[in-house]
């Protein structure tokens, strides 16, 4: 079957995508000198107010459920932690960065986000209620799985609105889809950039393992949890992936993912609140 | 059942189920206030972000009759082509159906 576009040009394209912005970056810098205190990094988020207010806005979410008692960035890192403000930093770079997106699709940009976020949104609730005390990159982890479809979109639109009628057309999953008119897997291609912007490794790994939920075959807790949360955000229908399938859970996730009985039922209403809190205002442009 | 809504989606004619208090504790409107637009404004310059709400539906809560959800799990069945194997999965599909359900009512 021919390929819609070379593969060595759609890896080119990963690699000449932009960079974060300067502020992730002085952020890195900062967080990775260990003399480095919290009003170092408030300074460098404070030089971009639009940033500030929304990780303002964020910290006093449900999402973390602080409820309007976070005051200047300073406080935010003393509360959510220091890592969380940079993931969330990290969270508004990278939806700023893909807002521009042109689609020629029956997919919009902004309804991949919605799905991201609602994932995002699950993903931590999932960690909460099995007690993960480091619950640092679960928000990210759940927002950035699918970045790989974004990148699509953005650095090959029109042969990924091919590819996406053609999943569509053939009843088949995006993966498979993308495989056979690309060569490559939107979560290759994710991690691929997930690489060259240097982001965590746990998040490299949801990027690129979500789908199956697994590493290698092994249970990871956050992979696990980022797989359940997609299946479940698709089937509540928040935003839309595009897939009209809905995926089976990998039954090895379930010996990680262990959640108490009633959790499904009980949050659907803290779900649904806390998704339609965040989409406005982390998708709201500046 | 109370339910907390962001000031900003807060509307006029809302019941205040808990007082609005402020970060130095003292209240700014006590509960069982029926909210004006004055009162959202002045709560948005205070900067207050949320508020736990009277839910309109506490006194009869919306009844999603069985059949309108065996119709609403019908229709996802037909999208996953699977079937739960196990508790998490069946509730996962139960509540998803019970959402798309109250969703139909236009609840």
């Amino acid at each position: 079957m021919d390929k819609l576009i070379q593969l060595n040009d759609i890896l080119l394209k990963v690699q000449e995508f932009p960079t974060l912005p300067t502020i992730y970056v002085a952020l890195m810098d900062v967080m990775a000198n260990p003399r480095s205190t919290a009003n170092h990094v408030a300074e460098i988020i404070a030089q971009d107010q639009a940033s500030a207010a929304k990780i303002l806005r964020v910290a006093n979410s449900s999402i973390y459920g602080f409820h309007g008692r976070i005051n200047n960035i300073s406080q935010a890192i003393v509360f959510i932690g220091f890592d969380e403000v940079k993931n969330l930093v990290t969270a508004l770079s990278i939806i700023n960065l893909f807002q521009k997106v042109n689609v020629h699709s029956d997919i919009n940009p902004v309804n991949l986000w919605k799905h991201s976020i609602a994932v995002g949104i699950i993903t931590r609730m999932l960690g909460q209620h099995l007690g993960v005390k480091d619950l640092e990159n679960y928000f990210l982890a759940g927002i950035l799985h699918d970045i790989g479809k974004l990148l699509f979109f953005k650095i090959i639109p029109e042969a990924y609105s091919e590819v996406v009628s053609y999943a569509i057309l053939n009843n088949m999953t995006f993966r498979e889809a993308e495989q056979k008119k690309l060569g490559i897997t939107h979560t290759v291609a994710g991690e691929l950039l997930a690489e060259k912007w240097k982001l965590p490794q746990q998040i490299k790994q949801c990027i690129r393992y979500h789908n199956i939920g697994l590493i290698d075959g092994k249970p990871n807790q956050l992979v696990s949890c980022v797989h359940v949360a997609n299946i479940f955000a698709t089937m509540l229908g928040f935003g839309t992936t595009g897939d009209e399938v809905i995926q089976e859970p990998n039954l090895g996730v379930w010996q990680s993912v262990k959640i108490p009985e009633g959790f499904f039922m009980s949050s659907l209403q803290k779900i649904l609140f806390t998704y339609e809190e965040s989409i406005e205002f982390l998708l709201k442009s500046n | 059942m109370p339910q907390i809504v962001a000031v900003d989606n807060a509307n006029e004619g809302m019941i205040l189920a808990e007082p609005v208090v402020n970060s130095m504790g003292q209240t700014l409107l006590p509960s069982g206030v029926e909210l004006k637009s004055s009162h959202i404004r002045i709560l948005k310059t205070w900067n207050v972000r949320t508020l736990t709400i009277k839910n309109e539906d506490s006194e009869e809560e919306v009844e999603v009759s069985s059949e309108l959800l065996e119709i609403a799990k019908e229709s996802l069945l037909r999208r996953m082509k699977w079937s739960p194997r196990n508790a998490a999965e069946q509730e996962m599909l139960n509540a998803s159906a019970l959402y798309h359900a109250k969703l139909t009512l236009g609840n």
